[in-house]
């Protein structure tokens, strides 16, 4: 079975090794792709088309081109437009949350504050039935607040 | 005189009249200056009247017959100068007073005197038809004026009154005695003019001697020029106020007076109420004004003036003179406001600078309303200063304006910090968690130990940045107020603390409670605060027990100043049987960051109850502490219900 490619897009470069620590220790077959902000992150999905990931998650809060601009950008790109998006973000803000949903995320995940959580979430949203979900969409169960 | 037809049918006639006719023929005097007069024929109600026969040869005089100076006098005067004279005279004939008409006029070598009975009775057409000339005529004549007077002056609105003076030694007045008066005053003393007449004024009314009346009518009397006054009466407990005119006549004085009591009682109200007006004016900075609209002027309350910085009527009132007084800038405003309000007869109201005497600028407020009143349009209004809320408001803008900008700095301050503050946090709890889990068992006790304590206090800051966030939030919540379910408030904050309840084997106990209008979550977080904080002060060895009730009560049923009186309230208390506090936290106990425990010995940041107080308020309701040391706290919250 191929590996569950998934892209990190996030300039912190600690939160960058808890994720990819964590996506191992959660021993998934998955293959982790780590860029630093939305520009690098729509340069490799425009131009990398055969590595086009299964999942990206993707910080808000970044320089050159932040969250909410890549995702905008993620989905008026045609071909990857029913890419799956999880927001992956310290920002707790109400605000925040329905902005990433109106502009076409399909989960948001809060930066939990322990290793456990992380992986805890991980799990969950990779061994997630993504068809299931879609189909039924509701925010709530794609609103991973720990 | 001769006996001939002519004559009886003379006398016949004479005899028949109702006149008392004497001939009387001047005699000698008693006095120097006085003739008297002996009379030579009377007719039949002159011979009862004078007490005479037809053809007197008795030798009294007239003077010894009817006892009056006056009429003496007076036949003097006719003889002197040739012409008539024509008075009355009161004559008493048993427990009658009489009025008589009294003619004197020359006649041959003597005096001819008619006196006619006034009597009150109707002229009638005929009265009036009878042939000029004879003597019969004349009298009927004389009499029907006289009946036509006497008509008159009763029918006269006006107490009319007659009044010879009476004269002292000294030849002074002394008094008047009232010859006449009509039955007007009747009406006001109950007595009849009969009953006054003959009476003098101060016999009648003794006081009208200190009240200045008696000096009035001396000096009219003395001077012959016509006096008014007007003089308050008490002839009986109703004073009245009389007005009176009097006018020399003859040998004495006309009185008409009018009774101007009601008059002087309106003008006693409209006095005070004048009064009142202008001191309300003074007082509340406000003046009002009264413009005709056909022409240019406006009539003024004084305390417009003062307003203006003038005294009374200092300024010409004419609507081009107010244009002076206007800022430049707010010329062209008033102008047109006022030329729209005098073409549609539109009220008006408006806001305009002016400057005052000393060049002071102030802001007034006019509001004006057009009226109709006998044919002619007015506007009626008042102006009022109102620079002090103006510069009021605009004080009040510019904290607004401060006020928006602070509160502004405030959210991105929030926001900042709960990002910032969060994110090295986050990441420091991240590192503890790994090297928790990575060197499980390698550390030393003590090691150990050091990072529990690292874990406490970043658990304690993230809490601290929670609560400050939310605390923050409550105003700035998106949601609109839903129908909320108290019952499912409760029960689902007791489902999270749950553990906790299971722990301390916590007893809590609630009634049915109400439906409002809020936010959920802040509800749940309050319902959680509240009664998170009965789970944590709880008092050793004593089993926890927590009641929450709920009661609707009315505003003005309670004594609390903050609720509405005429709005329902949901009543939500929550008592516990805790450690309490001092009396004396009533009220601190809800201010930010106030901490009423060491913080080792009971965890909290200190803004729990403060969130509490600001998720009640934005309710529009209110929240209040009630504890004693070791006695358990009571914590009510009033919520407004469901209109």
């Amino acid at each position: 079975m191929d590996k569950l490619k998934i892209l990190l897009v996030d300039d912190d470069e600690d939160d960058r090794q808890f994720f990819a620590d964590a996506l191992e220790g959660v021993e998934l077959n998955t293959e982790l792709r780590q860029l630093e902000n939305g520009k690098s992150c729509m340069e490799f999905l425009l131009n990398d088309t055969d590595n086009t990931p299964d999942l990206v998650f993707l910080d808000l809060n970044m320089p050159i081109m932040n969250g909410f601009e890549c995702l905008e950008a993620i989905r008026r790109t045609p071909h990857l437009k029913d890419l799956l998006v999880a927001i992956y973000s310290t920002s707790s803000a109400e605000r925040d949350i329905e902005e990433t949903f109106e502009k076409g995320a399909n989960i948001y995940i809060k930066k939990p504050s322990s290793f456990n959580e992380l992986k805890k979430s991980l799990k969950q949203v990779v061994k997630m039935n993504w068809a299931y979900h879609l189909n039924d969409f509701k925010k709530e169960n794609f609103l991973l607040k720990i | 005189m001769k006996n001939n037809l002519a004559d009886d049918f003379f006398r016949t006639m004479v005899d028949d009249a109702d006149t008392a006719i004497l001939y009387a023929e001047p005699s000698a005097s008693n006095s120097v200056n006085i003739k008297d007069y002996r009379p030579k024929y009377a007719n039949k109600k002159g011979q009862v009247f004078f007490a005479v026969t037809a053809e007197n040869d008795k030798s009294e005089t007239l003077e010894e017959l009817v006892h009056y100076d006056e009429v003496l006098i007076l036949a003097n005067k006719v003889l002197e100068t040739g012409e008539d004279e024509n008075f009355n005279i009161i004559v008493r004939e048993e427990a009658n007073i009489l009025n008589y008409h009294v003619r004197i006029r020359i006649f041959g070598k003597g005096l001819l005197f008619a006196l006619t009975l006034v009597k009150p009775k109707f002229i009638s057409d005929k009265d009036s038809k009878l042939p000029l000339g004879s003597l019969e005529s004349r009298n009927r004549e004389l009499e029907i004026s006289n009946l036509f007077g006497i008509r008159v002056l009763d029918s006269n609105d006006s107490i009319i009154s007659y009044l010879k003076p009476v004269f002292n030694k000294a030849g002074g007045v002394e008094d008047f005695r009232i010859d006449y008066i009509n039955n007007r005053l009747n009406e006001i003393t109950n007595d009849d003019s009969g009953f006054i007449e003959g009476k003098t004024i101060l016999e009648y009314y003794p006081k009208n001697l200190e009240n200045g009346v008696l000096e009035i009518l001396t000096d009219c009397y003395t001077t012959g020029e016509n006096k008014e006054y007007t003089k308050e009466f008490a002839f009986t407990d109703d004073p009245v106020w009389l007005s009176t005119k009097a006018v020399k006549m003859n040998d004495g004085l006309i009185l008409f007076s009018k009774d101007v009591t009601q008059e002087k009682k309106y003008e006693a109200q409209l006095f005070i109420q004048n009064r009142l007006l202008s001191e309300a004016e003074r007082v509340a900075n406000i003046g009002s004004f009264r413009w005709h609209l056909n022409e240019d002027h406006i009539k003024y309350s004084d305390n417009v003036y003062r307003l203006f910085g003038y005294d009374p009527n200092e300024f010409d009132n004419k609507y081009d003179r107010l244009l002076t007084f206007l800022h430049p800038n707010d010329f062209e405003k008033v102008k047109s406001s006022f030329k729209e309000a005098r073409k549609n007869k539109s009220k008006t109201d408006l806001v305009f600078r002016i400057y005052t005497k000393s060049q002071e600028l102030r802001y007034m407020n006019t509001i004006g309303e057009c009226h109709q009143k006998e044919g002619s349009w007015y506007m009626v209004g008042v102006i009022r200063d109102v620079t002090k809320q103006i510069e009021a408001e605009s004080i009040l803008q510019i904290k607004n304006t401060e006020l928006k900008r602070t509160n502004a700095d405030l959210e991105a301050f929030n926001r900042v910090a709960s990002h910032d503050l969060q994110e090295p946090l986050r990441k420091i709890q991240m590192f503890v968690s790994r090297l928790d889990e990575e060197e499980e068992g390698r550390l030393s006790e003590r090691s150990q130990g050091y990072l529990s304590k690292i874990k406490y206090s970043s658990d304690r800051m993230r809490n601290l940045i929670n609560n400050l966030l939310s605390y923050s939030k409550v105003d700035e919540v998106s949601e609109q107020p839903t129908r909320v379910d108290l019952n499912d408030v409760l029960n689902n904050v007791l489902e999270d603390l749950g553990e906790r309840i299971i722990d301390l084997d916590a007893k809590v106990e609630s009634v049915s409670l109400p439906v409002v209008n809020g936010i959920q979550f802040q509800l749940e977080q309050l319902f959680a605060n509240l009664i998170g904080n009965s789970l944590k002060y709880v008092k050793e060895g004593v089993r926890p027990h927590i009641k929450i009730m709920g009661n609707i009560v009315s505003g003005n049923k309670t004594d609390i100043e903050t609720l509405l009186p005429n709005i329902n309230y949901v009543q939500l208390q929550f008592a516990d049987n805790g450690i309490g506090f001092e009396k004396k936290y009533q009220e601190k106990i809800f201010e930010i960051f106030q901490r009423l425990h060491g913080k080792t010995e009971f965890s909290g940041t200190g803004l729990g109850l403060s969130i509490c107080k600001k998720i009640v308020q934005s309710h529009n309701g209110t929240i209040m502490a009630k504890g004693e040391t070791d006695k358990g706290a009571v914590f009510t919250v009033y919520l407004p219900t469901l209109l």
